[in-house]
């Protein structure tokens, strides 16, 4: 099992370029940051023993897309504390967050709201 | 009275009221049109239903040939005489279609005949009940076209909202990459390289941001007619060549090979900036779709025609969605997540069809698709196996 790393934020987030600018900008503020393409590689990556501080999760995906990644999340009690923060261009995806009572950052991502929900958690 | 003998009046009574009741059902029905026919075809008995649906009084019809009910194409087509030997050898014969009334207007009829045979077995003539279910089809018709509107512009919202998802992804990128230059900028500590590989990645999501509208500005002018064409004369094999350099990265990471088989040159009359785009939307979509397998790419042409082909070994395309996938908007069951807008088959199509071509698809499922653009090889007649320099020449 790795050793769980406090300043670990794990983005999920099929566009390469948009996790490159993600994970750069946590970066140059402070924080170190992994990435999975998809809800499959995010979930594998947690079962392999990763413990970040915050999961920033994108919905539009393919292989497993954001929502199921986040219900195979909730099954398993050792992972379903791990703070998540919906980060979206989809508008529909607002409602269905709110129900399941997540943060939801839209695309454009605001990088000082970005930063407030990190300092939040990490 | 002897026993047998009152038996036999109450059962005639009892035939008589079955009669009686026989003639009142049809007599009062009038929603079916029912009468008989001859052997030959001739009315022989007109119930007011016939009369309110065909025009016809009794008197105007009885005797006369029940092809009278049929539009002159039918008559000729010999399809009253062909229903009535249908029932003759089958018992029965029932169909859907046109029939005229007394003045001329039509309706759309279910049509039952029936042969009836008298207690010897003797064939007595026809039995027809006729049903105007003109409205109903008029209704259905009605429902189809409302069902194929609501449909189209399901499609053009969820055209839209993909639109949008696709243009903030490169949008999102860019604003980060910004935030982040502006970030080290602030702070005064990074090098110069490191500044600009930011300003790289700015101006980079800004292509592709430019790229995507690019695409879909393509798609209005292209359903407009007005998407300019510059043909001039290309090797075609080049053009393929250039777009399989193009997706070489695309493909090690989706773990296809590309693998092209074709002549050394192929030289025709398009536009080289338009084949590219119909070479890499194909290409893109076999990567996108292929599996992880390798994606193969052939041109061959029989010296008027030339007929580039892009084949994978993947997922495939279920046969119902087959012809579906080239219009626009269209996704063919494609997840939303594929990060494609659902134009590139159509924008293929168009782009084949300005340079009087054809884009025709074989696909089955779990074995892969592949996709033919067939192009004339332009009016002047170029040939296979001469370089452009020297069709030029």
């Amino acid at each position: 099992m790795t050793e769980a790393n406090e300043e670990n934020v794990l983005i999920v987030e099929d566009d390469p370029e948009t996790a490159k600018a993600l994970a750069e900008y946590l970066n140059s503020q402070g924080y170190r940051s992994m990435i999975a393409t998809n809800g499959q590689e995010a979930i594998d990556v947690l079962r392999a023993g990763e413990r970040p501080c915050l999961i920033l999760l994108d919905i539009m995906m393919p292989v497993k897309n954001g929502w199921d990644f986040r219900d195979e999340m909730l099954n398993e009690p050792e992972l379903a504390s791990i703070p998540v923060v919906v980060v979206t261009a989809d508008i529909s995806a607002v409602t269905r967050a709110m129900r399941l009572r997540l943060p939801l950052l839209k695309k454009p991502i605001d990088p000082g709201r970005l930063m407030t929900e990190v300092a939040r958690h990490c | 009275m002897r026993a047998s003998e009152r038996t036999l009046t109450v059962i005639d009574q009892r035939s008589g009221r079955t009669q009686e009741l026989f003639r009142l059902l049809v007599e009062n029905v009038i929603d079916y049109a029912i009468f008989m026919l001859d052997p030959g075809g001739r009315v022989t008995t007109w119930n007011p239903g016939a009369e309110r649906l065909k025009g016809y009084t009794p008197d105007e019809i009885i005797g006369r040939h029940f092809s009278a009910f049929y539009t002159p194409a039918d008559v000729a087509a010999g399809k009253p005489e062909r229903g009535l030997r249908t029932a003759l050898a089958e018992g029965r014969f029932e169909d859907d279609g046109w029939r005229v009334r007394k003045d001329g207007t039509l309706f759309w009829a279910n049509v039952i005949i029936t042969a009836i045979h008298d207690e010897t077995g003797e064939h007595r003539g026809f039995a027809k009940i006729t049903r105007d279910l003109t409205e109903r089809r008029r209704a259905e018709g009605e429902r189809i076209k409302l069902a194929q509107a609501e449909e189209a512009v399901r499609l053009r919202d969820e055209f839209l909202s993909i639109a949008g998802h696709e243009l903030r992804t490169p949008l999102n990128a860019l604003l980060l990459h910004s935030a982040n230059l502006a970030l080290l900028l602030r702070r005064g500590d990074a090098d110069a390289s490191s500044l600009l590989d930011k300003a790289a990645s700015v101006t980079n999501q800004g292509h592709r941001l430019n790229e995507l509208i690019e695409r879909l500005l393509d798609v209005t002018r292209l359903s407009s007619g007005s998407l300019p064409i510059a043909p001039e004369t290309v090797d075609l094999v080049s053009v393929v060549k250039e777009v399989i350099a193009t997706y070489q990265p695309q493909a090690e990471q989706a773990n296809s090979p590309l693998r092209l088989t074709a002549p050394e040159c192929v030289s025709g009359i398009w536009d080289p900036l338009r084949l590219g785009q119909i070479v890499a939307n194909l290409l893109s979509n076999a990567l996108k779709h292929g599996g992880g397998k390798p994606v193969d790419l052939s041109v061959d042409t029989d010296g008027a025609v030339v007929r580039i082909a892009v084949r994978d070994y993947g997922v495939g395309i279920p046969r119902e969605q087959q012809n579906r996938i080239f219009e626009r908007f269209e996704r063919g069951g494609a997840p939303r997540s594929d990060g494609g807008l659902g134009l590139g088959l159509y924008v293929v199509r168009c782009l084949a069809e300005v340079h009087h071509g054809t884009v025709t698809v074989e696909s089955d499922l779990g074995k892969g698709s592949t996709f033919t653009v067939s192009l004339p090889l332009g009016s002047s007649g170029a040939e296979e196996g001469r370089s452009p320099e020297e069709y030029n020449g």
